[in-house]
């Protein structure tokens, strides 16, 4: 008991002013209800005329006989998922061209944290897996970074020293995107960095986001991945993160896609389309693939057990 | 009429049938509103002329890659903005800064995450665009001047130029695609937000209006080779 208490109190001196860490895991939140409308307030516009969202949940808890509402301000255009983690509700979607994850705190009512990103995923209770943003257009090298979010972590936890200084949570006109810990490519784990183009002439990974991100027992993530300046000089592989160790300590690995399973070898034989990733088994995965391009419509490939 | 893979004998799409007509010259359509997802490489005409068959055949390669969603964007002009003065700060090529302003608007539109433009005609600067190399990471707030209007895969942008997704067997430099309705484009940037479907397409328009610029409707998408 005392011990339990003194771990409390340490959770609320580490925690920034008002938010609760994830001091009981199976509260039993269930969300009723989620909408987004548009913000007419003229105080909240935006520059050039851009009128935010006004996100709403309703969440109840039946074992405590609470039920009330969350609501911000926010960018977000289309919810794709939600969902409750802990203490934490989760809003993921798009935001224009972006996507945004934003995060609030139930017990304490407020949005917590929030940020743009490509293709985000929830690959495990407490883990968002996503691409850090980038401006594309024009962007002649891009590397895209694979970063994670740790629900069970603060917000601080969740950005490295680096990170751009900006409130958290940020206001709407600032929109923060280095946020979350790198996990791919391996040069941004090692140099602990969120800088995502390439300098020089060398090139930049490219994670296939339109795939998806699987994570498999002993918590090995696995995606696919693309080096090359265009589609005809690409080539792709597996990205297998290991994160048995925790996200700030990836283990990285990439393993070739078996092309001798396919009919045909594709436009690029160097480069797979995959339209997406799913478990196959505890230690492998099975690849969608276009069945016009490759004359089978997936393959099932091994996965490294550690 | 029949449209044809001839390498795979996969697909075929047969245009026309039981058309009986007197000589003349006619122009079938390609029947765009049906013709089915597929790569074909040939069109052959068949006629039955007193009892007897003929049969031509023209090689013409394309693919039918479904309806994308047709999205747009520009390079803005900061005089048509509009907003107050906002300070930045300007980086050259060798990534010397120094403090200026810009039009708040115009500042938003260009640098926005969810709505930008990643590119912009200042008043003074020339084609500014966000820093990312000098400031190690997007800034909202420092911008290159004198930059060069280019897609990432090194065409030009216009009007008849579109991005899209790096992974996208379109995403190579020259590559033409017919948008119906709206003509022949070439592939001469990339575009992440089109990965999200990758059945996706931004097209480039050289009006330099601040917003309004609107999205394409969805549009049957043929590759053109």
């Amino acid at each position: 008991m005392k011990k339990m208490l003194s771990f409390s109190l340490l959770c609320m001196f580490a925690s920034p002013p008002g938010v609760t860490l994830l001091a009981n895991p199976a509260e039993d939140w269930k969300i009723e209800a989620v909408l987004l409308t548009p913000d007419t307030d003229p105080a909240h516009r935006l520059p050039a005329d851009t009128i935010p969202q006004i996100l709403t949940v309703t969440v109840s808890n039946p074992s405590e006989a609470a039920r009330f509402q969350l609501s911000s301000d926010v960018r977000l255009t289309r919810i794709r998922d939600s969902f409750v983690a802990g203490n934490r509700f989760v809003a993921m979607g798009e935001a224009g061209s972006a996507d945004e994850v934003a995060v609030f705190d139930i017990v304490s009512k407020r949005l917590i944290d929030w940020f743009y990103c490509y293709a985000p995923h929830r690959v495990s209770a407490n883990w968002i897996a996503y691409v850090e943003w980038y401006q594309g257009h024009g962007l002649a090298h891009p590397k895209e970074v694979l970063l994670m979010y740790d629900l069970a972590e603060t917000p601080a936890e969740n950005r490295l020293p680096s990170a751009g200084r900006l409130p958290v949570p940020a206001p709407l006109a600032n929109g923060p995107v280095q946020v979350g810990i790198p996990v791919y490519p391996e040069t941004n784990v090692l140099m602990r960095s969120y800088i995502n183009v390439v300098e020089g002439s060398g090139e930049g990974d490219v994670v296939m986001q339109e795939a998806g991100y699987v994570l498999l027992p002993l918590k090995r993530l696995v995606f696919a991945a693309a080096q090359g300046e265009d589609f005809l000089h690409l080539r792709n592989y597996l990205v297998i993160v290991n994160l048995s160790g925790g996200v700030n300590h990836p283990a990285i690995e990439t393993i070739d896609i078996p092309k001798d399973q396919f009919k045909k070898a594709g436009e690029n034989p160097r480069f797979v389309k995959i339209t997406g990733i799913e478990q196959a088994s505890e230690n492998a995965v099975r690849l969608f693939v276009p069945q016009s391009d490759y004359g089978v419509s997936s393959i099932t490939v091994a996965i490294p057990g550690s | 009429m029949i449209l044809s893979d001839g390498r795979l004998h996969s697909s075929i799409y047969t245009l026309i049938t039981n058309g009986t007509l007197g000589p003349n010259t006619y122009n079938f359509s390609f029947g765009l509103n049906s013709i089915p997802i597929g790569e074909y490489t040939t069109i052959t005409a068949t006629w039955t002329v007193n009892g007897a068959n003929a049969t031509a055949a023209f090689g013409y390669h394309f693919k039918v890659m479904g309806t994308y969603a047709q999205t747009q964007y520009n390079t803005p002009a900061e005089s048509s903005c509009g907003g107050s003065a906002e300070a930045v700060t300007i980086d050259d090529s060798s990534c010397a800064s120094f403090a200026s302003t810009l039009l708040s608007n115009f500042v938003f539109r260009v640098s926005d995450q969810t709505t930008g433009t990643g590119s912009g005609y200042s008043n003074h600067y020339h084609v500014v665009k966000p820093e990312v190399y000098c400031t190690h990471g997007y800034s909202t707030t420092t911008f290159r001047e004198n930059s060069t209007l280019v897609g990432a895969l090194g065409g030009l942008l216009n009007n008849s130029t579109v991005a899209a997704c790096s992974t996208s067997e379109l995403a190579v430099n020259g590559t033409r695609v017919f948008i119906v309705g709206e003509g022949v484009k070439t592939v001469t940037d990339l575009c992440p937000a089109c990965c999200k479907d990758t059945t996706h397409l931004d097209n480039y328009s050289t009006s330099t209006v601040c917003s309004g610029l609107g999205t394409l409707p969805g549009a049957l998408t043929i590759r053109l080779y």
